[in-house]
């Protein structure tokens, strides 16, 4: 049709509009409109909790739709003592309180009325282990669907708790410490250099063909989440259906170090479990006869890793791993040298998103397929940042949270602003200059001057 | 008494010819549209060349720079890779930058060109011509229009309407017997047009710059720069702090 427009424009591309320059403007342009979701006053007493759960914010008595902003009063069950953490878990509201006495409940109840539905008392918990009890809360696992409630009872072992019945499913042991699994059941074991090596064989259980694998579970893995490299002494494959461990890995106990150990769970994703930590300290002590470094000397992060004590040398390395959750065999490893990565636990060194494996690499944030480790993108963010927020939380969404602020600043410093948001599949970056608290599947909610905001990032659910 | 009559109109005709003065307004401001779409696109993308291509040109080597600082200090094959493709980068974005200072400025078309150029459309556009020879004449019109249009001389386009007034109205005598099959194969060509002129709006609208100028901005060309000025500050922003990572990095060796 020679009525068109003739296409020539000097120096115009194939087709105006298009062009490698242009992409760069267009995602730049996409990336600083979060959406500001809703807005909402709250009562000044509920400044004191706010929680994401589930598709709800709890602030206070309130329940927040996390869609809307719409509250409406939260009803917690008539449980005297002091309070340890709160879900709403498959539409259960399950909470768990300490008494004065020392002994624990938990209990499901319906989160319109409040009605206690049932009521759990475990086995008494010592006072550490009662503290320690509060990681495996349910506040902070990102694994509900199995591990609906669970805690620490004195013989280290793990219960499950059935949250439409209250009832205990199974117990099974501490995944580092003594005690039976299955008679076939592998176990394999990292070293503090990081080495994975399989201690026992056995029967596999993710392969085809064997018992487990034709049985209509799913494997569980029952951990102490891995806020802290502390928290290593090993992971265990378990049969949901009875707590069978079909699969253990088995550290050696920490006590060579705050830091360095065995590398710790950071999450699951679908069939894979991430670990990752900072191993591998290869100390070489400048004063004869070695020094008690390793027991607790810690570098300067920011400094060259010089012993504290003996001023020897540390080389430490970060790591990734990925495991099979069926099978617990290691799929994939990834280390890199320990550059300028604060010691702020796994946050410092790697998080999951949108099945994706980021890890914090010197100056570079890098990308990774959790199926094989192939390398997707790498990148320098343009400011430095601290840690990951929420590391391997929330795996099934698609930002990353860089936070500017300090991990162990203990309140003394005001949070930063500017925090940066990775897009996990493409690398993109998201700026927010505003104080945010928490995160989940792509939302933000930050909480300031009495006024709690909810933030969608491009591509989040709620926004479909 | 005598007795006038209208003389008979095969309404098949009337209906076709009615039809066809409607599509021909929606085509005349259809192709008003995508003239005018298309210059505001071309514009934009070369002042968008021109302001963010050097930006881009210059972060980009200072990644460069950045990233082969790392590798030189780690020897680490990620690094080196990295370096290899920051660098590869950087040259490429100054390909770009150079391209684009060398391009002059293209106006966009000025306002009073529109209205000209759309009643321009409306009366000589080739698929409005009753046979191939008339169509020809019409194309070879419109290309004169277009060129007009697209350099924004409204004193041409005043000039081509005058002479179109003058000669170029004279449609050929219609006295052949399938004006009707001639009808009807102008309105199908108009509809196919139509229809071709909205898929490529579509298309100019769906591109990376054209969802900047007419989603967001609703082709409003000086919004649209406000708010490409407001992402060339964010590239300046970065620049300067990725400069001072590099001066950090520097001052440590």
């Amino acid at each position: 049709m020679t009525g068109n427009l003739p296409e020539r424009r000097p120096g115009a591309g194939a087709l105006a509009g298009t062009g490698g320059i242009a992409r760069r403007t267009a995602e730049l342009a996409r990336q600083d409109h979060p959406v500001i979701l809703w807005q909402r006053a709250l009562a000044r007493d509920a400044d004191a909790w706010v929680s994401f759960s589930d598709d709800a914010v709890t602030a206070g008595d309130e329940r927040i739709d996390i869609r809307t902003g719409h509250a409406t009063p939260r009803r917690v069950p008539s449980l005297q003592g002091e309070y340890f953490g709160c879900r709403i878990c498959h539409g259960v509201l399950v909470c768990s309180r300490r008494m004065a006495d020392g002994r624990v409940y938990v209990a499901g109840a319906d989160p319109r009325s409040g009605q206690v539905l049932w009521r759990h008392e475990p086995m008494p918990y010592s006072e550490y282990e009662a503290s320690s009890w509060r990681h495996l809360m349910l506040d902070d696992h990102h694994d509900p669907d199995v591990l609906s409630a669970h805690g620490l009872t004195p013989g280290q072992r793990i219960e499950l708790i059935d949250w439409r019945t209250g009832r205990s499913a199974w117990t099974v042991p501490w995944p580092g410490g003594a005690g039976p699994s299955a008679a076939d059941a592998p176990e394999y074991s990292y070293d503090e250099q990081g080495e994975f090596r399989q201690l026992r064989g056995g029967q596999d259980a993710g392969a085809p063909g064997t018992a487990h694998a034709a049985l209509r579970v799913r494997v569980a893995v029952a951990v102490r989440h891995g806020y802290t490299a502390s928290y290593t002494d090993g992971l265990a494959g378990v049969d949901e259906a009875d707590g069978t461990i079909v699969w253990r890995i088995r550290n050696p106990q920490a006590g060579t170090g705050f830091r360095w150990g065995p590398p710790a769970y950071l999450g699951g994703t679908g069939r894979h479990l991430v670990l990752a930590g900072t191993v591998g300290p290869l100390h070489v002590p400048i004063l004869s006869g070695g020094c008690s470094c390793r027991g607790g000397g810690l570098p300067d992060p920011g400094k060259p890793n010089t012993c504290a004590s003996c001023g020897g040398i540390f080389r430490p390395w970060d790591m990734v791993a990925v495991h099979d959750r069926l099978s617990g065999r290691r799929l994939w490893g990834h280390r890199w040298p320990d550059r300028q990565a604060p010691h702020t636990g796994l946050g410092g060194i790697a998080d999951i998103r949108g099945g994706i494996v980021l890890t914090r690499e010197g100056d570079f944030l890098r990308a990774r397929r959790v199926e094989d480790g192939q390398l997707l993108w790498s990148a320098v963010p343009a400011r430095p940042y601290k840690r990951f927020v929420w590391p391997g939380h929330h795996p099934a969404s698609q930002w990353a949270w860089l936070t500017r602020s300090g991990h162990g600043d203990g309140g003394h410093r005001p949070p930063l602003a500017g925090d940066l948001f990775f897009h996990a599949p493409t690398g993109r970056t998201l700026t927010i200059d505003w104080v945010l608290d928490q995160t989940s599947d792509d939302l933000v909610l930050t909480h300031a001057d009495g006024t709690l905001t909810c933030l969608a990032l491009p591509g989040s659910p709620v926004l479909r | 008494m005598r007795r006038t009559t209208a003389p008979w109109t095969d309404p098949d005709i009337a209906r076709l010819e009615e039809e066809l003065a409607g599509l021909g307004e929606e085509l005349a401001q259809a192709e008003a549209e995508l003239a005018e779409a298309r210059a505001l696109l071309a514009a934009f993308t070369q002042a968008h060349g021109r302001l963010m291509a050097s930006l881009f040109a210059e972060l980009d080597e200072i990644e460069a720079q950045i990233a082969e600082f790392c590798a030189a200090t780690s020897g680490w094959p990620d690094d080196l890779r990295d370096a290899r493709e920051a660098r590869a980068r950087a040259r490429e974005s100054a390909g770009a930058a150079d391209t684009a200072a060398g391009q002059a400025p293209v106006p966009p078309p000025p306002v009073e060109a529109r209205p000209l150029y759309r009643a321009l459309a409306r009366r000589c556009h080739p698929d409005l011509g009753l046979d191939e020879a008339d169509r020809e004449r019409r194309e070879a019109f419109m290309v004169r229009v277009n060129d007009a249009y697209s350099g924004g001389d409204v004193d041409l386009l005043r000039r081509l309407a005058a002479e179109w007034d003058a000669t170029g109205a004279a449609a050929p005598a219609d006295a052949s017997r399938d004006r009707l099959s001639r009808l009807r194969a102008s309105v199908d060509a108009v509809r196919g047009r139509l229809a071709q002129v909205r898929a490529e709006l579509a298309q100019m609208a769906q591109t990376e710059l054209g969802q900047l100028l007419f989603v967001e901005h609703q082709g409003d060309m000086r919004a649209a720069l406000k708010r490409l000025e407001a992402l060339a500050d964010q590239v300046r922003s970065t620049i300067a702090e990725r400069r001072q990572v590099l001066a950090d990095l520097m001052g440590r060796r």
